[in-house]
């Protein structure tokens, strides 16, 4: 260590700038006003699952929750009788404090969430299971096994424990200034308050005694009194909502801004105590909804409070070499970690998602990157991996769990409790692998989840999102289904999820009628504007989508897909300073989006500022490295607009890099000769990826060899990866979309337009539909040779395609031929001779003359 | 562990007597804050019991 750094890392579970702001402006909260206008300050991205205990463990390793392993509130118990809280020894990698102790510095960590048992850390643990009382206080207050690191200081930290009994009406009157109205033997709303009250201020108390009392070089304390605050009391905060009633918004309208004045006074303590040499970091993990958007009803699900939760919550910097009166854009959870060790010169690991907040440093601190720190060998105060504690042990740690109010005796129905843990941790941790799109993974359990519990309505409808997303409309389509048949009722949500699978299919018209009757029949619902901007603007009607989407944002300014929407919409209008602005706002509210990077470039081209639209595909390649499409815009801008062909290279030789395998495309225009094509390669010995949906009819009748996914691949490539090694039919029109990071060898079916026109209208009328045979549409072959000078200059800027144009006519005439010069294309392998034999002459039923 | 005897002083210099009932403001001060309303508090309910005591005498 060269720099020496002390910093304070202060955790405000569901601290929302929302609430705070207010109060702020109203001078209520003095020291957080002056932390911020002496440092920067911003919104925190949250992630999905928005459960504390996964996010607090994000927070403190910088990676996802299917990296480190923290799924939950609880786990099963060792005993298998019942659960108990989540135990840190979940936690699958190092989290800061470890990595601080490779290193000798010196780190106090109070009541993270999840930290029991401590970690034996160079420097103080508490856990967080130190401060709950449950029993009155005559009563003994034991402390679990574990709680204190080091075990020698139990008694001192027990002895600093808050009892809520022993607060008075002094303690409770700024938060029911009106008290003694409060009936407490009908009325458990005052103790509740005390409760949180004693939690935080136990915490509170051995936070500053530490701070005053040990040698330290960074310390993390977690405060979960404004979460409990506003689950409990948000719902009386002004303004009234309509169904609570007078009396109540009376009596307890203060509770969550008296808890955050609180938190104020506090964190005036801990600022003092750290010393002026400490650069101080205040967070959340996520937000808390004080608005309109509060639910008036909580989901009966586990976790259901979680619906009341925000996506952002807040970070505060304060310290040397942290800018002024600043704030921060982009911010996200996942970042902590790595913007700590980057200030503490300490390499970031590649395998942590997120990314050192530069913008926070007047003068930007250099990083250093190592492959990961799980491998760094050297004592990291980590448990060891078999940390197991005996059966007697850990059935009367369950017992003692039970005493202080941890978890609620599960009696005979434990095993029912184990298996309902078991499921929600799997639920959350396939959510939080959508959340990070790894789709299949969170698909495979998610798939799992609903076979064992088919009448869960949240799994079934996770899993139908999740397979839409993904372009498995049939299987989405049966769950929707499934889902219509167990609701024994017509329901709005329904039909949004409906709507939302239909504007996936690319069902534009159906979509869009199924959102106005979700309108119509459920009033506005959370969304709901947002999808039907969607679908008008893929109807390309986009005044409506204007409008929609623009009433979306009334309700929701802070969600980042409402904002993209509106850049969508403004790119497609040509208003490009417009998009600019909404896709800025996009990634200003949530960074980790590189699909709106890639559009901010795409808008920047647009208006010819090319060096910045550079450094905008740059970032949407740095958050997702296979997304090729960025790095083709880079490789195009240094070579067409830039003139620098050498800076290109790079990207050319990355580009091949990041490719994945091989997938054999046969394509032309319909009616061209692709489903000819597919059946020699077939023949020929080649996987064919298909679903046999569409079945053979007397316009092909040796069948359509096609897969329903591809006809939605502008909206949705995730079934390339199912498609690896296999031929699929493309039609031209839709090459271009597929997506960047796999190598194809496209088989491209020429055959005269006039051809392919006539055969089109035969086989229209055989549909029965009326075509007027004595006139050819011109405009079609316009349109038609159109699409085919795009495919050549689609082929010609992309280095991972390699075409071969394959006459229909030379196909009938010399199929043998044709089908050697095939085989050589795909580099051997393939029976030749079947494949020729495929080919039947007499269904060449439009020669041109 | 050494204790020190603390006197708490207001933002103008004047010295705080804790009261017995404590505040939140003692409590926002953590460890000192907690640790000397305790003290307070046992040193009235002493002092009550005393004069109890004295009382029933």
């Amino acid at each position: 260590m060269t720099n020496k750094k002390k910093v304070l890392l202060i955790g405000w579970d569901a601290a929302d700038w929302k609430f705070l702001n207010p109060l702020i402006a109203q001078g209520h909260m003095p020291t957080l006003k002056s932390l911020m206008d002496g440092g920067i300050s911003g919104r925190l991205a949250t992630l999905d699952p928005p459960l504390s205990p996964t996010l607090w463990t994000s927070i403190a390793t910088g990676k996802r929750p299917y990296k480190h392993g923290i799924h939950g509130f609880t786990e099963p118990d060792p005993s298998g009788e019942g659960i108990r809280p989540m135990y840190i020894t979940n936690r699958k990698v190092k989290a800061i404090w470890n990595i601080f102790t490779q290193h000798g510095l010196k780190s106090h960590v109070v009541g993270w969430w999840p930290s029991h048992p401590a970690e034996p850390i160079n420097g103080t643990m508490i856990s967080n299971l130190y401060q709950r009382a449950n029993q009155p206080i005559d009563q003994p207050w034991p402390m679990l096994k574990g709680t204190v690191h080091p075990a020698e200081k139990s008694d001192f930290y027990a002895k600093l424990r808050v009892h809520p009994h022993e607060l008075t009406g002094n303690h409770l009157a700024p938060f029911v200034p009106n008290l003694e109205k409060v009936d407490q033997s009908k009325d458990k709303r005052l103790m509740s308050i005390a409760k949180v009250i004693a939690d935080c201020s136990t915490i509170h108390a051995a936070a500053t005694y530490i701070l005053e009392h040990e040698e330290w070089d960074f310390m993390a304390v977690y405060y979960d009194a404004i979460d409990h605050f506003c689950h409990g009391f948000m719902k009386y905060h002004p303004p009234r909502m309509e169904h609570i009633s007078k009396r109540d918004y009376e009596l307890y309208n203060y509770v969550v801004q008296a808890g955050c004045r609180y938190h104020d006074m506090m964190l005036k303590r801990l600022i003092e105590l750290a010393g002026e040499d400490t650069t101080v970091m205040l967070i959340s993990d996520h937000g808390f909804h004080p608005d309109h958007n509060r639910p008036r009803f909580i989901p009966q699900e586990p976790a259901g409070p979680a619906v009341e939760h925000s996506p952002f919550g807040v970070i505060v910097m304060n310290g040397e070499n942290i800018k002024k009166n600043d704030n921060i854009f982009g911010a996200s959870l996942l970042d902590i970690t790595p913007t700590l060790l980057s200030m503490y010169g300490l390499p970031v690991a590649e395998d942590m998602d997120g990314k050192v907040l530069l913008s926070a440093f007047e003068n930007p601190p250099e990083i250093k990157t190592i492959k990961s720190w799980e491998n760094i060998k050297g004592k990291s105060g980590e448990h060891p991996k078999d940390f197991k504690i005996d059966e007697a042990e850990a059935r009367a740690e369950l017992q003692q769990l039970i005493e202080l109010g941890y978890i609620e005796d599960p009696g005979e129905n434990g095993a029912a409790a184990v298996k309902n843990t078991v499921d929600e941790n799997n639920y959350n941790l396939a959510r939080s692998y959508i959340n990070g799109n790894e789709w299949e993974e969170g698909i495979k359990i998610l798939e799992q989840l609903h076979e064992e519990n088919p009448n869960t309505l949240r799994f079934a409808i996770r899993l139908a999102h999740a397979y839409q997303a993904t372009g498995k409309y049939k299987k989405a389509r049966r769950i929707v289904d499934h889902i219509r048949e167990i609701q024994d009722r017509e329901s709005p949500q329904l039909d949004i999820l409906e709507g939302t699978l239909l504007l996936a299919e690319q069902r534009f018209r159906k979509a869009l009628d199924l959102f106005k009757k979700a309108e119509r029949e459920g009033g506005e619902q959370s969304n709901l504007q947002l999808r039907i901007a969607n679908a008008y603007l893929q109807l390309n009607r986009l005044q409506d989508a204007e409008r929609a989407v623009k009433k979306e944002l009334d309700v929701s300014p802070e969600e980042p897909a409402v904002h993209y929407t509106l850049g969508m919409i403004y790119f497609r209008q040509t208003e490009y300073e417009k998009a600019l602005d909404s896709f800025m706002e996009t990634v200003g509210l949530m960074y980790y989006q590189p699909q709106a990077h890639y559009y901010i470039g795409e808008t920047l081209v647009a208006l010819e500022q090319y060096e910045h639209a550079i450094e905008a595909f740059e970032v949407a390649l740095k958050l997702l490295p296979g997304f090729n499409s960025a790095r083709q815009r880079i490789i195009q801008i240094y070579e067409t607009h830039l003139n620098q062909p050498g800076k290109a290279l790079k990207y050319k030789v990355d580009f091949q890099e990041k490719i994945r395998g091989t997938v054999t495309i046969v394509s032309g225009l319909p009616r061209s000769g692709t489903s000819m094509m597919m059946q020699m390669l077939e023949a020929g010995g080649m996987e064919i990826f298909t679903d046999k949906e569409r079945t053979a009819d007397e316009s092909n009748p040796k069948g359509y060899y096609e897969h329903e996914a591809v006809k939605a691949l502008k909206r949705n490539q995730s079934f390339m990866l199912d498609a690896e090694g296999k031929v699929v039919k493309v039609i031209a029109q839709l090459l271009p979309n597929l997506r960047k990071d796999f190598r194809y060898q496209v088989i491209f079916m020429e055959r005269d337009i006039m051809e392919v026109v006539r055969s089109q209208q035969k086989m229209l009328k055989r549909q029965g539909k009326r075509i007027k045979e004595d006139v050819l549409p011109m405009h079609l072959v316009n349109q038609f040779n159109d699409t085919l000078k795009k495919v050549e200059k689609w082929a010609e800027n992309s280095p991972n395609v390699e075409i071969k144009y394959i006459s229909h006519r030379d196909i009938i005439d010399a199929p043998f031929m044709q089908a050697m010069i095939v085989n050589d294309f795909l580099e051997g392998g393939l029976a030749v001779e079947k494949m020729a034999e495929m080919v039947d002459g007499s269904l060449y039923r439009e020669r041109s003359a | 562990m050494k204790e020190q005897k603390i006197q708490l002083k207001t933002e103008d210099g004047q010295d705080f007597d804790i009261p017995e009932a404590g505040s939140l403001g003692l409590l926002a001060l953590g460890y000192v804050g907690l640790m000397l309303w305790r003290e307070k508090r046992n040193q009235v309910n002493q002092e009550k019991q005393k004069a109890i005591t004295q009382n029933d005498e």
